[in-house]
This record gives C-alpha cells, structure tokens and sequence, in this order.
C-alpha cells in the first residue's frame, strides 16, 4: 500500500457548555444477543429513526465482556492508565485461559503427573520441584509461571514492569487461588471470580444514603432514597478503598480479591460499612419528611 | 428598506400576544392580531374588513365613517398596512428572483428556490455559524411569521366561538378531538379495551413537537397543554375505533427521517482476481491515521502495517475493538484486511502503549463502514456506534487552570 500524506491533526472547538452528543442520541447496543432481544420485541424498526453515539474502546461484541467488570475497570483506573487498571483486575483473554488452567486441577491439589505435564508445554527452563512442592496449590503456581512464560515471550520491546500489565490478571487469579484452597474442604464453594464479583457488589450496594438539610439553624441528616447508578457507583468505591485499606507489604489486589469474596459471603469490610449507612438511615428516619421541607 | 422599517415598526406594535379578551362594546386595546387564521371554525366568518369594504359597508348601512371608533380605524390602517407590505414584498422577491435567475445565466421561469439558494451563497459567502445568521432569500410568507385574521367584526362581535378562551384555535382542536372520542365511543358499544398495535400505524413517525403545533395554530400554549392535548390524542390513537380517525391522526405526526443513510456508503471496486474491495482512504480517530482496505471472499487475514497481523495490537481489548465489527455482522473469517495505522498521543512514561485505542478504533471506523458498503447489515452495524465517526477530541488547557477542566485551590480569602 503506498504511503499517503497523514491528515494534520486540527484543533477541533469542543462545546464546553454542553455535552458533545445532545440527549436525543441514543447510547449504542453493541452487544449481539441485545440486538437480538431489541428484534425480538418487535422494537427494531424504531430504532432505525434513532441517532446513535459511537460506541467506547471498552464496548465490544467480545464474549468475554462483562459491563460490570468493565464499570469496575474504570473505577480502579487512575490517570488514564487503564492497562494498569485492567491488570490488577482482569485482563479476560489472558486471564481466562489462565484461569482455565487453575480449572483443570479443580478435584486435587496435589502434585500429579498431569500438572508435570502442563507446565513442561509452557516453561522451557528447570523449575526448583522443592520450591513448587511446598507451595499450596501446585496449579498456582503452574498458572503463575504460564503468565510469567507469556509475558516474558510475547513482548517485543524492553521489558519494563508496566508491560507486563498487559498480561496480568491479578485479582481474580487471586480470588480463583484462595477459593480453589477451600474447594479441599467444601466442593460447594464458589470458585467463579466474575460470579462473586457480581454477588459482592450487589450485597454491598446501599439503598438509602443521608442529606444535609438545615431546619430552624440545626443540620440534620436525613434519610433518602439512591439512584441505581449511584447506587452502584457507592458499592464500587468502597470495594476499591477497602482494598486500598491495607499493609505495606500486602498488594491492592490481594486485598481487593480478599475484599471481593467476604462481600459475596456477606461480611467485611464493605458490608459493615453499608450496614452501619443503613443504620443512620433508620435511626434518623423521624426527620424523613424534611426532604419536602 | 424604508419598507421594512415601516413593517418593523408594524411588527412590534403587533407581536404575538394573543391572549387578550375583548369585550364587545368594542374597546380594541392596542396588540391586536392581522392576517388569515389557519383553521376555520364552522361558524360563518368575515373577511379581514379593509378600508374600502368598511367605507362601502358603511355607505351601505347608511352610516358615516365617523361611527367607527379611533381604535377600529387604527385597528383596520394596521391591517391594511400590512397587506400592503406583504404584496409589496411579494413582488420584489419576484422580481428579485428573476434578476438573479439572469445573473446566474438561468431560465427565469424554473428558477427554483435551490437555484436562488446556491446562487446567495456564491455571490454572498458567509463565514457565520449560525445558518439563520447567513444571508438569505425566501419567499416573504417563510420570513416573516404568519398572523391571524380579524377576530371580530366591526361591532366588536367575535368571529370563532372560543374568542374568549385564551387560545381559541387550541381549545376548538380540543373539543373536535373530544368529540370524536364520544363518537368512536357510540360507535365502539361500550367496547373500550384497545388491542390494536399503533406501533404499526405510526412506526418512523412522532407527534408533532410542541413549537410546531404553535406554529400551526398561530398561538402560545404551555407544557401543561402541550401535554394534555398529547394525552388526547393518544387517548384517540388507542382506541379500538381508532382506524375511522387515521386521517385527523396523521395530519399531527411528524414523520422522522432513516438515520442510516446507505446512499453515503462508499463505492465497491472490483479486484483483477474477481474479489471486491473497498477501500478507505481516511480513517480518524483523535490524532492516529489510517486507511483500511477490505476484501470480499477472504479468509480472515489481518495485514497491519505491512506484514503484522493483529499481534500489533498489544492489548487485548484493542484486538476485540477491532474484531467486533466483524463479529457482529457475522463476517469473521470471511474477509481480508489491508490496514495501515499510525500515530495516537504521545508515548507517555506510564503509557507505553499510548495512542493504541485510538489506532484501533481508528480501524474500527474504517472496517464497519468498508463491510457496510461491501454488503454487510448496515443497520446493526450502525445501532451499535460503530458507523459514526467519533469526533471527540482532548480539550485544551485554559490559561488559569491545571488542565481543561481542573481548577486551582478556591480560597475563601
């Protein structure tokens, strides 16, 4: 193909009073099954009349895509490094191939010629058997070394840290690790992190939260009702600071993976907190009606 | 133009205050209302009165000019006046349009208001934003906004029956509408329950918005009315009854326009190999640059840059965003592409990676319009966002702040 002239990149007036798409632009339905589901109930046709945004970096048709843990992402996220941020959670094409490694060993922990196996087809070195037979989940540590394998073969340029980011899945490698420990003693036990995550955050999503409101020189905190969104917003932030509430020498998303699961059995951290807003609610609910004024 | 200054003046004197009672001793306060009104009520009604009827009427009747109030005669001159500017202004833009049909070097006689419009643009270009700002040439009745007629005859007696409502235009449209429903009501024999499917009917269509049922019944109403004559009509639409009342029901839907425009897919060239191409020139999104090249039958092979495939993407979800429009139009593994991308922002110290999204959501754009014009559902492509063009950009540093929007420290003092 020949080399064209590459269009200068113009400054462009930004509306800074309002939003770059008005409201009448309907947010995009990118997802297969929901354009399904929009034929289904004989509701297409009114969508061709409709004006569409662009749809994100971050709205794929992908069968990995989860729109919660996408929203968590962004929540994590800090300074536009959402590498970074999508590491420490989930970085889904990696991370569930890895997870699907940690899957296979699911009935036994224990060190078996089939585990030899496996990591023989990813690591090309020796690996110290005495350092792996002492730790306490043998696939741990063989998805560890398959993420470590993949990363260090597949960059191409200089191998700092935040490369590495694009391959790790912190979080929900932890929370699959920690939960495939207690599989010995109880096979019930959960072991999806995507699964938990969705039950933490719903168990942790508050359904009141206090105003202000100043009556005859007193301010008074008074009982409302939340939006969904914000709602949900509220949960995210205090899984995201209940793992940052943590030792020097823990990292976030060990704490956070720790987090994610006592919230799905619902204790912690996050669910004391929603409690204890929950209770301020009920017991200021006599001063409710100064909503209205 | 002098003309339009007298008009001018006309104009404000009488703007759109429509909700003055009159009582019929006749007193005229001074905002009274000229012209045709839109709709006619059954009752009979008189034409505007103009200075020669009102003298040959009076003659008729044996009275003098001198019975008529001052406020009547000023009422009548208003009117006049402004029939006169109106046909006035009616045969300049005639003349005016013939005059430029010859400066143009066109026919006179089929010289069409497109014609007159890309005529002023070339001999007037205007570099303003605001397209009612720019300078235009339209037939009088579309400049200057309709008013209604006289509203009452000479002794003061009003012409509709609603006069003395605030809106009688508004509240007869109500009462006919009623009307109707007690109508379809008879009709129906006590059958009320609805099980037709308006969804039909009035599928790509909306009701009329609320500024242009004023602009058609020439009068002002509120949100509060807006929306009960909506319920109103609603109340007809789901009616059992409601295909007898189609017509009335049609005539207040604003019909909306496909949003997908195919005509505005690229061209489909033919390969020497008999394969179909399409070809993207400019791709865009923020500062990253691309031309996407698409083959139809292939089999999935991504060519990035000259010799990568989609391994040039380091991310994954950079990898999805480009496959996605392949995946929901179910194209995966079925056609080539040809890519070339490059630029994206500036390679930060935490962001090695930098500019990756936009580059590939530059290819993005480019892929979904390229499979659109090759054959692809345009309409689920569009329905997704992938279609539109994102033209947002990073907005710029104000002096003043840290960033575009980030302000400093508020201190109280």
């Amino acid at each position: 193909m020949l080399l064209r002239k590459i269009y200068q990149v113009g400054y462009r007036p930004t509306n800074r009073l309002f939003a770059t798409f008005p409201p009448s632009y309907i947010h995009p339905i990118f997802r297969h099954a929901d354009q399904v589901a929009l034929q289904e109930a004989n509701d297409f046709e009114r969508h061709t009349f409709l004006p569409v945004r662009p749809a994100n970096s971050s709205q794929t048709s992908s069968v990995f895509y989860d729109p919660l843990v996408a929203k968590f992402t962004n929540h994590i996220m800090r300074k536009g490094n959402k590498i970074l941020a999508r590491g420490l959670l989930e970085n889904h094409l990696f991370g569930l191939v890895l997870i699907k490694c940690l899957g296979i060993r699911q009935t036994t922990i224990t060190q078996n010629d089939d585990s030899d196996w496996i990591a023989s087809l990813f690591l090309k070195k020796n690996w110290n058997k005495d350092a792996i037979q002492s730790e306490s989940s043998f696939d741990a540590m063989v998805a560890w070394r398959i993420q470590r394998h993949l990363i260090n073969t597949s960059l191409k340029k200089c191998w700092t840290s935040s490369k590495k980011n694009v391959f790790r899945t912190q979080t929900f490698m932890e929370i699959k690790r920690v939960q495939l420990a207690k599989y010995a003693t109880n096979p019930n036990v959960e072991l999806n992190p995507y699964k938990l995550l969705h039950q933490a955050v719903a168990n942790s999503r508050p359904f009141l939260q206090t105003t202000p409101i100043k009556r005859g020189g007193h301010t008074y905190q008074v009982p409302i009702p939340i939006r969904p969104n914000a709602s949900l917003a509220i949960a995210l932030e205090w899984l995201i600071n209940a793992g940052k509430e943590k030792d020097d020498d823990t990292r976030f998303w060990k704490q956070l993976a720790k987090e994610i699961i006592d919230a799905a059995e619902g204790v912690g951290k996050v669910i004391k907190r929603k409690q204890d807003l929950h209770r301020v609610c009920e017991a200021n609910r006599a001063y409710a009606h100064y909503r209205w004024g | 133009m002098a003309s339009s200054k007298v008009f001018f003046n006309i104009f404000l004197k009488t703007s759109t205050n429509t909700g003055q009672f009159l009582p019929s001793c006749g007193i005229i306060p001074k905002r009274i209302h000229t012209k045709t009104t839109l709709r006619a009520p059954p009752l009979p009604t008189e034409l505007a009165p103009q200075s020669s009827d009102v003298d040959e009427a009076a003659e008729a009747n044996g009275e003098g000019t001198d019975t008529i109030s001052k406020a009547m005669h000023s009422y009548i001159q208003r009117a006049k006046e402004h029939q006169e500017f109106m046909d006035k202004e009616e045969k300049e833009f005639v003349f005016g349009r013939r005059h430029l049909a010859n400066m143009m070097g066109k026919d006179p006689e089929t010289f069409s208001q497109a014609d007159i419009n890309e005529a002023i643009r070339y001999l007037f270009p205007s570099g303003l934003f605001e397209p009612t700002a720019r300078p235009m040439m339209r037939p009088p009745q579309e400049i200057y906004p309709k008013q209604k007629a006289a509203q009452f005859d000479m002794s003061g007696r009003p012409h509709h029956p609603f006069f003395y409502t605030a809106n009688p235009n508004f509240f007869y449209l109500m009462h006919e509408m009623v009307s109707k429903i007690n109508k379809m009501n008879a009709s129906a024999g006590g059958l009320l329950v609805s099980d037709n499917n308006t969804n039909v009917a009035f599928a790509g269509s909306v009701w009329l918005p609320k500024h242009e049922l004023e602009q058609r019944l020439m009068e002002t109403l509120s949100d509060k009315q807006y929306t009960e004559w909506i319920s109103c009509l609603e109340r007809i639409a789901q009616h059992p009854e409601f295909e007898k009342e189609l017509a009335f029901l049609k005539g207040y839907r604003k019909e909306l326009t496909k949003q997908t425009k195919v005509d505005e897919l690229p061209s489909v060239t033919l390969e020497p190999d008999g394969r179909k191409s399409c070809f993207i020139p400019v791709c865009m999104k923020k500062s990253a640059r691309g031309e996407v090249k698409v083959t139809l039958p292939g089999t999935g092979r991504f060519n990035i840059n000259n010799g990568q495939g989609l391994e040039y993407f380091t991310m994954t979800q950079s990898r999805e965003v480009v496959l996605t429009p392949l995946q929901l139009a179910g194209w995966l593994g079925k056609v080539d592409v040809d890519a070339y991308v490059q630029g994206g922002t500036e390679f930060a110290e935490h962001q090695s990676y930098g500019g990756e999204a936009s580059r590939a959501a530059c290819l993005r754009w480019g892929i979904s319009t390229a499979i659109a014009a090759l054959g692809a559902d345009a309409e689920r492509l569009r329905l997704a966002g992938l279609l539109v063009r994102d033209h947002r950009q990073r907005e710029r540093q104000k002096c003043g702040h840290d960033g575009a929007r980030a302000k400093w420290t508020w201190k109280k003092r």
